[in-house]
């Protein structure tokens, strides 16, 4: 917003230009097509989601475009659906075998998140140029497996470092038809937030810790939860139930904090070729975002996240722009190829979140 | 062939090669014959040879052509013309129909409340009811013995019942065990619950635990009987198994719904979970209570001695302050009472008309 240039750089905004009612209308067909055909649109409906949210992303004055295919992402969402009952009911009836069967996840995992990588970024294009994902089973084993399991046994002080790893495996190894994407941030920029979530983390329980020292016994209560259910007395309940009540807001603060400067290191470290990018997500903002988006999907028992996700596409598209060191004309496309859905759809029924 | 001039739409074209963007035109003739032109080209191809992608709200429209360029437009309803006029396309125009008009929004809203509704309430409790049956009887031995270890190591001391009482009650647990057909390993172990108090629960392989504290409340034996009768209704009904499908299924529902929405959706789906779950807990306990109360009636057991000691249990629990958990899978005690109550009423009214 500042500054249009950068080290020569023309800063191009991207811009989102969904609209909450319009999209509200197009979720509740895919919600309901996917109930009506017991789930089996909800492939269709995952393409069409994308699509809206792909399609009405602008930068420079054209969309990205989401060009999967809803059978590819049919097929592999059934056989995750399978290995997910396998899953079930081996850890059930053999729960010494299923440790196998973990192990074994944790081998494919690599495997799933490459693929899953690759068909996201193959099946996206920007001015009919494709991106693509050539990461290696190694590094997504090293990079997912390996160096997470090692923070068991740092007390979590390696975590950063395998964040800031991860982003590096996974930027570094995408490419925008022929051109490479870098990552030029060390592990240092990571440290300093999760430094500081310790900090606030920290300073947080000693502030309840007093409030409640003071408040609980101010109202007579002097005891613990169950006794004051059990007398029914609300004065303490009200303070107990303010307390919680402050203390999820305060995580809400925490995780707009977290998302928002990680989000702004990853894209203010990003380059390809020599152009790069400027994100200034805001934790005010985002918080302000969460909370109030927290709310609506509460009271209007889910039907306002179709809102929820268009108002926080808008403020992150709104806050990130491209910085343009020559014109966009000239990147050049790779060949281009088809990958199976199946590592994708694998990775979302286990819930892998990936990506930026 | 004449070009018909009124349908010239504008946009860009991407030729597939490099992201060179050009300004384009795009017209098509009587004949369905597509022609786009740019500064430096032009391309003219059938458009039944066009790949048109869906129309998606107001996203860009994109065209793509046999040679791999794609040409991209705002322009939407100019785009659904030329489709219409050609014929093609007309099932993806459908979805985009239900999706713009604004007379559908209610109708699909309805269509997915009510089915959300009533799959959560009833089509997961008889779709994993229906699997839990179709499954072999015999759960992990393994998992029941774990979890009785664990608690032994934490919770329980051994039992100091005398054993005649013992045997006595043991006696009367195979009675009600004796004439289920399923092959569980049926076996009535006494602890010490200390600081869980007077209480029973049956693990998954058919083994009920039950306090010395639970025998010392209870004035008679029937009225333990009950207590076990219930118990085992538990395991009959593979309350265990049924209660892993159900969270299972509905985990998977709710974060499908809420999924990749932001990531606070976690905190979103926690308490609708919490709610749906003890409900379908409730379900569970009232299913055990019907089994208690069949098998007690059919014995010609008076129901009356649940709710009595039920009610003991829960003045104990007033007079203790506390034991039982608030968010605890099972209803509180009085609730629990309540609904014997009703159950027993209602049977007992239901002989007493015929």
């Amino acid at each position: 917003m500042e500054q249009p240039q950068e080290q020569g750089r023309t800063a191009l905004p991207f811009e989102f230009t969904g609209n909450g009612f319009e999209y509200f209308k197009i979720w509740i067909v895919n919600v309901c097509l996917s109930i009506v055909t017991l789930g089996i649109y909800s492939a269709w409906a995952k393409v069409r989601n994308h699509q809206y949210f792909y399609g009405n992303t602008i930068l420079s004055g054209s969309s990205f475009a989401y060009l999967a295919n809803p059978i590819a992402i049919l097929k592999g969402r059934l056989i995750a659906f399978f290995v997910f009952i396998i899953y079930l009911l081996i850890s059930r009836y053999y729960p010494v075998e299923s440790i196998i069967f973990s192990l074994l996840f944790a081998i494919l995992l690599p495997w799933v998140i490459v693929r899953a990588l690759t068909f996201r970024a193959r099946y996206t294009s920007y001015r009919n140029i494709r991106f693509n994902f050539k990461g290696s089973y190694g590094g997504a084993l090293m990079n997912f497996i390996l160096l997470p399991f090692a923070t068991l046994f740092t007390l979590g002080l390696l975590y950063p470092y395998v964040i800031q790893q991860q982003t590096l495996y996974i930027l570094g190894n995408h490419s925008y038809g022929a051109s490479q994407f870098s990552f030029s941030a060390g592990a240092g920029p990571f440290y300093k937030v999760f430094l500081m979530i310790i900090l606030i983390g920290i300073g947080l329980a000693i502030f309840m810790g007093i409030l409640s020292a003071i408040f609980i016994p101010l109202a007579g209560g002097g005891s613990d939860l169950k006794t004051a259910i059990e007398n029914e007395d609300y004065s303490v309940l009200t303070i107990i139930g303010a307390i919680y009540l402050f203390t999820l807001v305060f995580y809400l603060y925490i995780g707009a904090y977290y998302i928002a400067s990680v989000t702004n290191i990853i894209f203010n470290n990003a380059g390809i070729e020599e152009h790069g990018f400027t994100s200034n997500l805001a934790t005010n903002d985002m918080f302000m975002l969460y909370l109030t988006n927290t709310l609506a999907i509460l009271a209007t028992v889910g039907l306002f996240i179709p809102w929820a996700k268009v108002r926080m596409a808008r403020y992150r598209a709104g806050r990130l722009k491209f910085l343009a060191a020559e014109s966009l004309d000239k990147f050049i496309a790779d060949e281009s190829g088809k990958v199976s859905a199946m590592g994708e759809e694998i990775g979302e029924v286990f819930d892998i979140d990936i990506g930026l | 062939m004449s070009v018909i001039p009124r349908n010239i739409i504008r946009g860009l074209f991407f030729d597939g090669v490099t992201s060179k963007s050009s300004d384009a035109t795009l017209t098509i003739d009587d004949a369905g014959l597509v022609h786009l032109r740019t500064n430096d080209q032009s391309v003219n191809d059938h458009i039944s040879q066009l790949h048109i992608s869906p129309r998606i709200g107001n996203t860009p429209r994109y065209l793509y052509f046999p040679n791999g360029g794609k040409f991209e437009t705002r322009e939407n309803d100019a785009i659904d013309k030329i489709l219409a006029m050609s014929g093609t396309g007309k099932g993806a125009g459908f979805i985009h129909n239900l999706e713009s008009k604004l007379r559908y929004v209610l109708p699909t809203l309805i269509i997915v409340i009510v089915s959300s509704w009533a799959f959560v309430v009833y089509g997961i409790p008889t779709l994993a009811k229906a699997a839990a049956f179709a499954l072999p009887a015999a759960t992990s031995e393994y998992i029941s013995r774990e979890a009785l270890e664990i608690m032994d190591e934490r919770v329980f001391s051994p039992s100091e019942l005398d054993s005649k009482s013992k045997k006595r009650l043991i006696a009367r647990f195979n009675d009600i065990t004796k004439t289920q057909s399923d092959k569980y390993n049926y076996q009535l172990v006494f602890r010490v619950g200390n600081k869980i108090g007077a209480n029973a629960f049956a693990l998954p392989s058919g083994t009920v635990v039950m306090t010395d504290e639970l025998v010392e409340v209870a004035r008679n034996d029937q009225e333990i009987v009950s207590v076990l009768a219930h118990e085992v209704g538990h395991v009959v009904n593979r309350h265990s198994l049924r209660r892993t499908l159900q969270g299972s299924v509905l985990a998977l529902l709710i974060a499908t719904f809420t999924g990749d929405t932001f990531s606070a959706s976690t905190l979103i789906a926690t308490l609708p979970t919490l709610l749906i779950e003890s409900g379908y807990s409730r379900d569970f306990e009232r299913e055990a209570d019907q089994f208690s109360l069949d098998y007690l009636l059919d014995n010609k057991i008076d129901p009356e001695n649940f709710g009595n000691l039920m009610v003991r249990l829960d003045e104990q629990d007033k007079e203790e302050g506390g034991g039982r958990n608030f968010f605890s899978t099972h209803p509180a005690t009085s609730e629990r009472v309540q609904m014997f109550k009703q159950g027993r009423t209602r049977k007992f009214s239901g002989k007493s008309d015929k």
